[in-house]
């Protein structure tokens, strides 16, 4: 298991980065967080939820309910260019980080 | 396979789209989230909601799927439940989490459904409690208390509403169907309220009564001995006082200004016996306003004052002309108050006038006596006295002959009679209208419910409570019930504006009506009980099976439901049964009514009275050779007169009353056939001639019969043929009793010169009874003249008063009437009765066939698996057709069995309704049932085909 503060900061990422492409509603973004991650992360609407609505607050996602033919309601979030701004930085900030954490981890076990 | 080329959409239950449905199991998960967490739902918008409650049911269905292949059976729906929840995580995060953003829990003008609510104290928030986390509500939490209050009330009020309109198809018809039930029953129950109900506004009404008299010679009239009178007034112990009344009409005004004005003639102590007092000077004083003769001084109705004073201030003390007389206003009425007396005064008594009547024993007064009853003395008690004193008097006065019998009678009741049985019966009539509604809707309610099936089997799963479906169920009977109520008001409210202008209504007291307190409070209790039967009922049945073990996800019993509509339909086929029976019978007897042989003419005929202005009465009052001479005077007058064909006189008008007699023939006719009681009349020559009287053998009379008024006598054809069958009555000798003045009787023998044929004389139901007429001679009494005539009959009328003025100074046109209005007038009631029974029984053809029609939908609709299967097995269209349509008629039928067993019991109830036809009628009853079966098959036939064209493919896979 992760702890809060990663999956925390990552959520927010994983969901910007899954709408880079296409709109999807949130259950879907759900679910594919928790495929794509082999089950490691498991997705929760209390935690999924607010994070969404937390974005869509800062407009980085808008948010609207659509029906489409043969499907339920679904509200469906799009990517803002705000948020494809943010997009941008936070997988560059998250890039940085990451190489900053695998470059500690080589020095370490390179001693 | 062949036909169905025809790949038509299936039935309306199945355009039902996944949409749809996900729509009604996301509307199940919002509503448990609201269940379980009330407090924070409240906290949240309707989209946040909304999408959590979407999100939750995507689990749910995924879960369902994912876990079938597990064979977990039963537990299925509550392992899926449990992993929804699973996923939905921790409440408490949630909220938390949700707290933190700046504007969730803030008012925003924009966004209203975000405005946070403090949670319930008294809620079960121990687990959830989340107010800490929300800093920004507390300021807000004792201002929104009511607020809060309010949207707990009213968030089941607005999920009703709101579920409702969804099912506005259903709900529109709903609520025309109840809000004509409703309005057929509170229309009725107005008319019955303020006529039958609705105390008079006089004092003590409980202790005012008429006397009623039944004797020879007194029938249908208002007639009372002065002796009686006098004997009553100083002897009576059980009465504190009596007095008299009549209403004649008369002249008002002088000249051009010249009116009839139906007036009451009054004892000059009734106002203040009955509590009436005025709004403008006095009530009647003895010793000042009587008047012995004519007319004395008047108090005027407050409508009078209006329409022909114009209102004046000043005009108590003025004098005004009235009968030719001049007498003083002495008072003013309050609005709306009137004398109610009796049963046919439907003219508006314009104003009262005082008059001494009593003026020696001996006389006979054509009055009606009102008493009010000494205090705590019954009704029965003051009849007996009334009798004993009565009877005394007789013995006193040495009076022989029939005893005449006493009799008082509550006011109220002798306003009301002739209108309570015929109001009782239509309001009993209207109440059956409502249950009809009620229970058509009940079976639309139940119809729609299937459809909620899924959405209520998913709540019962997910653990709702069946109260709070009940409730909702409640909410919405409720809330149809009161939209129908205020319709029903407005209806009631149209059809008392459109009854008071329809001048055929002769119901006393008719102006009284209005939607008054109790008419309210009575389409309240009634918007309770229709909200009860029609709401309730499905409610209960829908939760019932949504919450037995064999409903999963909407399938299974349904079969069940649909063969639980049956006894609706039954029942509402039954009752329509019995409307349409009762109003067929009413129809046969204004037919036969209007069938009926009245024995004369009565169109071009006008008939009128005159009366005398006191200067000028002297030798004409009362009989006399100087009153024949007059009346003589005036028919040769009125023969000259170019539009009149013929003219005559008579004592009694048919359908006035009667004047009674015993009639007994030669002592062999009188050892066979007993003593006849009939009526007679006193008529001038040209009477049958005039009225269209058929003279079916022998002569009428002529001037000279008039010198020996009784030596003669012309009889009716009944009479005849009863007292002498097998020969002619002409020549034979009939010796008739007449009553006298004092109230005895006095015999005398006259012989048959003529035979005329039978006329209705009480009214057009009276059974045929023997009559006799006589010459009218100087000792007769009482004058209608009758008139023939090929122009309109009223437009003599000015023409006729300019005669009588030429003849006398003080003679005018008194009481003058087509006699043709006469005759409709005495079928108003039934005409009334018979139009209100007619629109009941059409709304209950209409609304029975429209739950036949809509149970058989329904059941296509149920049924379409099984009708796709016999289809593909290879049924025709004609099979499945008749499939239903026999299902149709077997439901129809069963209703038609118990209604006709319903109907041969309560059609007793017409006894005293019908004429010439009996109550339980067959020719009614057969045709009856025919419209019903034909309505049957119409409403069976659109289903019918509808099953006939469903595709089997799609029937099939539609489930």
């Amino acid at each position: 298991m992760f702890s809060p503060a990663l999956k925390k900061g990552s959520m927010e990422l994983l969901i910007l980065a899954l709408l880079e492409n296409r709109d999807r509603h949130g259950y879907e973004i759900g679910k594919l967080i928790e495929t794509a991650s082999g089950g490691t992360l498991v997705f929760r609407i209390s935690s999924l939820y607010p994070t969404l609505a937390k974005l869509e607050d800062r407009g980085l996602v808008s948010g609207r309910w659509r029906e489409r033919a043969g499907e339920r309601r679904r509200r469906y979030y799009r990517l803002t260019s705000a948020g494809r701004n943010a997009l941008e930085e936070q997988k560059q900030e998250f890039g940085n980080y990451v190489n900053a954490v695998f470059g500690v981890l080589e020095n370490a076990s390179g001693k | 396979m062949a036909n169905r080329k025809n790949t038509s959409l299936p039935p309306d239950g199945h355009k039902e789209s996944v949409a749809d449905k996900h729509a009604k199991m996301v509307s199940a998960w919002r509503e448990l989230i609201r269940d379980r967490a009330p407090s924070e739902a409240d906290a949240l918008g309707q989209d946040e909601i909304e999408e959590i409650a979407s999100m939750l049911d995507e689990g749910y269905q995924e879960a369902l799927i994912s876990l079938s292949a597990q064979g977990l059976g039963s537990r299925l729906e509550h392992a899926a439940r449990e992993s929804a929840f699973e996923r939905l995580g921790d409440w408490d995060e949630l909220l938390a989490k949700l707290a933190r953003r700046p504007d969730v829990f803030t008012t925003n003008a924009t966004e209203p459904s975000r405005v946070a609510l403090p949670p319930p104290t008294s809620q079960r928030s121990t687990v959830h409690s989340t107010s800490h986390l929300r800093p920004s509500s507390l300021p807000r939490q004792r201002g929104s208390f009511i607020a809060m209050a309010l949207s707990d009330w009213f968030r089941p009020l607005k999920l009703a509403s709101r579920s409702l309109w969804r099912a506005r198809a259903v709900a529109i018809p709903s609520i025309l169907v109840l809000s004509l039930g409703l309005g057929a029953a509170v229309s009725l129950f107005s008319l019955f309220q303020s006529i039958i109900l609705d105390d008079l506004e006089y004092t003590d009404v409980d202790r005012l009564g008429v006397v009623r008299i039944n004797a020879l010679g007194r029938v249908g009239m208002p007639r009372i001995s002065a002796s009686n009178v006098i004997d009553f007034r100083e002897s009576a112990k059980t009465i504190s006082e009596l007095h008299l009344a009549n209403f004649p009409k008369h002249s008002i005004g002088e000249g051009d200004n010249f009116a009839l004005v139906r007036i009451a003639s009054v004892d000059a102590g009734l106002p203040a016996m009955l509590g009436v007092r005025p709004a403008m000077g006095r009530l009647f004083d003895e010793s000042l306003d009587v008047a012995e003769e004519g007319v004395g001084n008047v108090l005027l109705t407050h409508e009078l004052w209006v329409s022909r004073y114009s209102a004046d201030p000043n005009i108590v003390g003025k004098s005004i002309p009235l009968a030719q007389k001049r007498v003083e206003v002495v008072g003013v009425l309050k609005p709306g108050q009137t004398l109610w007396l009796g049963p046919s005064q439907s003219d508006n008594i314009g104003l009262w006038s005082a008059r001494s009547v009593v003026q020696r024993r001996g006389t006979i007064l054509r009055y009606s006596a009102y008493i009010r009853l000494a205090q705590g003395i019954p009704f029965s008690e003051a009849g007996t006295e009334l009798q004993a004193l009565a009877d005394r008097g007789r013995m006193e006065d040495g009076e022989e002959g029939e005893r005449p019998t006493y009799q008082v009678v509550p006011l109220m009741e002798h306003l009301t009679e002739d209108s309570r049985s015929a109001l009782s019966l239509l309001f009993g009539a209207s109440v059956f209208v409502l249950l009809l509604a009620c229970i058509n809707v009940a079976g639309l309610l139940a119809a729609r419910s299937l459809g909620q099936r899924p959405e209520w089997a998913l709540r019962a799963a997910l653990g709702a409570s069946r109260a709070r479906l009940l409730l909702g169920g409640l909410i919405e009977g409720f809330i149809l019930a009161a939209v129908s109520s205020m319709l029903g008001l407005a209806m009631t409210y149209l059809f008392l504006q459109l009854a008071s202008r329809s001048a055929s209504l002769d119901v006393p007291r008719f102006q009284n009506v209005a939607i008054n307190r109790e008419v309210l409070l009575f389409a309240v209790l009634t918007t309770v009980v229709t909200a009860l039967l029609a709401g309730l009922l499905p409610a209960w049945r829908a939760s019932k099976s949504a919450f037995s073990s064999n409903v999963r996800a909407g399938r299974g019993g349904i079969a069940g439901t649909v063969s639980g509509s049956t006894p609706l339909v039954v029942a509402q086929v039954a009752l329509a049964l019995i409307l349409l029976a009762g109003t067929g019978v009413l129809l046969r007897t204004l037919a036969q009514l209007q069938r009926v042989e009245l024995g004369y003419q009565a169109d071009q005929l006008l008939t009128f009275d005159f009366s005398l202005n006191s200067d000028f009465a002297g030798d004409f009052e009362g009989a006399g050779a100087a009153r024949l001479e007059l009346n003589q005077t005036i028919v040769r007058q009125l023969e000259e007169l170019p539009e009149v064909e013929s003219v005559s006189l008579t004592n009694q008008l048919p359908l006035g009353g009667q004047n009674l007699a015993s009639y007994s023939f030669d002592e062999a006719s009188r050892q066979n056939f007993g003593i006849l009681t009939g009526s007679f009349h006193r008529i001038f020559p040209r009477y049958f001639e005039t009225m269209g009287i058929t003279l079916r053998e022998g002569r009428e009379f002529t001037e000279t019969d008039m010198k020996n008024p009784n030596a003669s006598v012309v009889v009716s054809d009944y009479l005849a043929a009863s007292a002498w069958p097998d020969e002619s009555a002409i020549g034979k000798h009939i010796t008739i009793e007449f009553a006298t003045a004092n109230g005895g009787t006095e015999p005398r023998e006259s012989r048959v010169i003529g035979v005329v044929s039978e006329v209705r004389e009480v009214d057009l139901r009276s059974d045929q009874s023997p009559q006799a007429y006589l010459a009218y001679g100087e000792n007769s009494w009482a004058q209608d003249f009758v008139v023939r005539t090929h122009v309109p009959p009223s437009t003599l009328v000015p023409k006729i008063n300019h005669m009588l003025s030429q003849i006398g100074p003080g003679l005018v046109v008194d009481d003058a009437e087509a006699f043709a209005d006469r005759v409709s007038s005495t079928m108003g009631e039934n005409r009334l009765a018979l139009t209100v029974a007619a629109a009941f029984s059409v709304l209950a053809l209409v609304i029975a066939s429209l739950g036949i029609y809509a149970s058989m939908a329904q059941r296509v609709t149920t049924r379409t698996r099984e009708i796709g299967l016999r289809t593909a097995m290879g049924a025709q269209r004609s099979d499945l057709i008749n499939w239903v349509m026999q299902r149709g008629l077997i439901v129809t039928g069963t209703g038609i069995c118990l209604g006709l067993l319903a109907s041969l019991a309560l059609l007793r109830l017409l006894d005293g309704f019908v004429f010439g036809v009996s109550p339980r009628d067959p020719v009614t009853l057969l045709s009856v049932c025919g419209l019903l079966f034909i309505a049957a098959i119409a409403a069976c036939w659109l289903p019918a085909h509808r099953a006939s064209r469903v595709d089997p493919a799609i029937a099939l896979a539609s489930e």
